[in-house]
């Protein structure tokens, strides 16, 4: 009987010393998150390469073709990175626009990781009017514009180019109210611009992201 | 004798899963509460190009290759008390220009590479490796 009890117990131990040699020979698991301040730069990696691949398709092709040139872009680009530095393991971008707009989503893993990055530019007329300028002598064309990058008031906006009837204007000023509002100043010449012609201007934001507004005159 | 023996045998195979449990939990407690490599310095640098890209500021100063400019933004997000060095690459890793200020210790600073990937819609692959010490 003692014998017995004996060889339970040694075989209770026996199982212990198992089971104790099977927990500390588990694989360790490591949690090492990334650090913030690495984690936020390579997000702001990502939204610039985004917001630049956008660019790039809004100056290269028609609205239409955004997607597969922002993608040409973005491969292009991921292939000339140092890997060492930063390894995408896939991505996925898409792009689109219509008059005054432009956006990009895309989404990209890095070390495990899903980033999902917007990038876009609106803009619209909010207001527009043609006087005689008596210390000019000439037509001006006043608008006032609204734009926004990425959701937000933007802060700055160049007007690359103004066509009327196909022929290039030029800009007397442009003048930043903040929170978005912007009034440019367009010079249309001594004879006054043909009825129902069609003002057209291209606007980038300070990333280069271009699109294009109209107004009938 | 037998009996005795055979005790003695199960308590020193008890007293080694104590110890053995032991030395595993002082391990483990070690594990996490080793000291490590300060963060701190790393992620104010990634921090900071993060925020100068971010408003576009970091790309003008780079592709218009104005070591003043980037001096004068890098002033502005990294608090004083910093030492910092600057330097970017090309695509190539060929060194374009260097900025480095208040004092720079190579010996006792974190770094955090930073990648531009272009301007204006045109493809340009830049780093900039940005180096703190001090604080």
């Amino acid at each position: 009987m003692r014998r017995r009890g004996q060889f339970y117990t040694a075989g209770a131990v026996a199982l212990v010393i198992l089971l104790l040699i099977h927990i500390l020979t588990l694989p360790r698991v490591e949690y090492r998150p990334m650090e913030p301040g690495r984690a936020r730069a390579l997000r702001q990696m990502l939204e610039s390469l985004t917001a630049n691949a956008l660019a790039y398709a809004t100056r290269s092709s028609e609205s239409s073709q955004y997607t597969s040139r922002a993608s040409h872009f973005v491969s292009e680009a991921l292939d000339r990175v140092d890997y060492r530095i930063l390894r995408v393991e896939s991505y996925r971008v898409e792009a689109g626009g219509g008059p005054g707009r432009a956006w990009a989503r895309a989404e990209y893993v890095v070390e495990g990781n899903l980033y999902k990055v917007e990038a876009s530019f609106a803009m619209s007329i909010t207001g527009f009017r043609v006087y005689f300028s008596n210390y000019t002598l000439e037509y001006l064309a006043d608008i006032r514009l609204y734009a926004e990058v990425d959701g937000r008031p933007c802060r700055e906006v160049y007007v690359e180019e103004t066509m009327l009837l196909d022929e290039s204007l030029s800009v007397k000023s442009l003048t930043n109210l903040d929170n978005g509002t912007f009034i440019v100043v367009i010079g249309l010449g001594p004879m006054p611009p043909p009825e129902g012609s069609k003002l057209t201007l291209l606007v980038s934001d300070w990333r280069g992201v271009r699109v294009e507004v109209g107004v009938e005159v | 004798m037998n009996r005795w023996g055979q005790a003695r045998t199960i308590d020193a195979l008890l007293a080694l899963i104590v110890i053995v449990l032991g030395l595993s939990m002082v391990f483990r407690v070690y594990e996490f509460v080793k000291p490590r490599d300060s963060p701190a310095l790393g992620d104010t640098a990634y921090t900071a190009l993060a925020s100068l890209d971010s408003r576009g500021y970091l790309a003008k100063a780079v592709y218009g290759e104005d070591p003043r400019l980037l001096e004068a933004l890098l002033n502005s997000v990294i608090p004083a008390g910093y030492g910092y060095n600057c330097t970017v690459y090309g695509e190539d890793w060929n060194k374009l220009f260097s900025v480095e200020v208040r004092g720079y210790d190579p010996y006792k600073a974190s770094s955090a590479v930073y990648i531009l990937f272009g301007y204006n819609g045109t493809l340009s692959v830049r780093y900039v490796v940005l180096s703190i010490s001090g604080g």
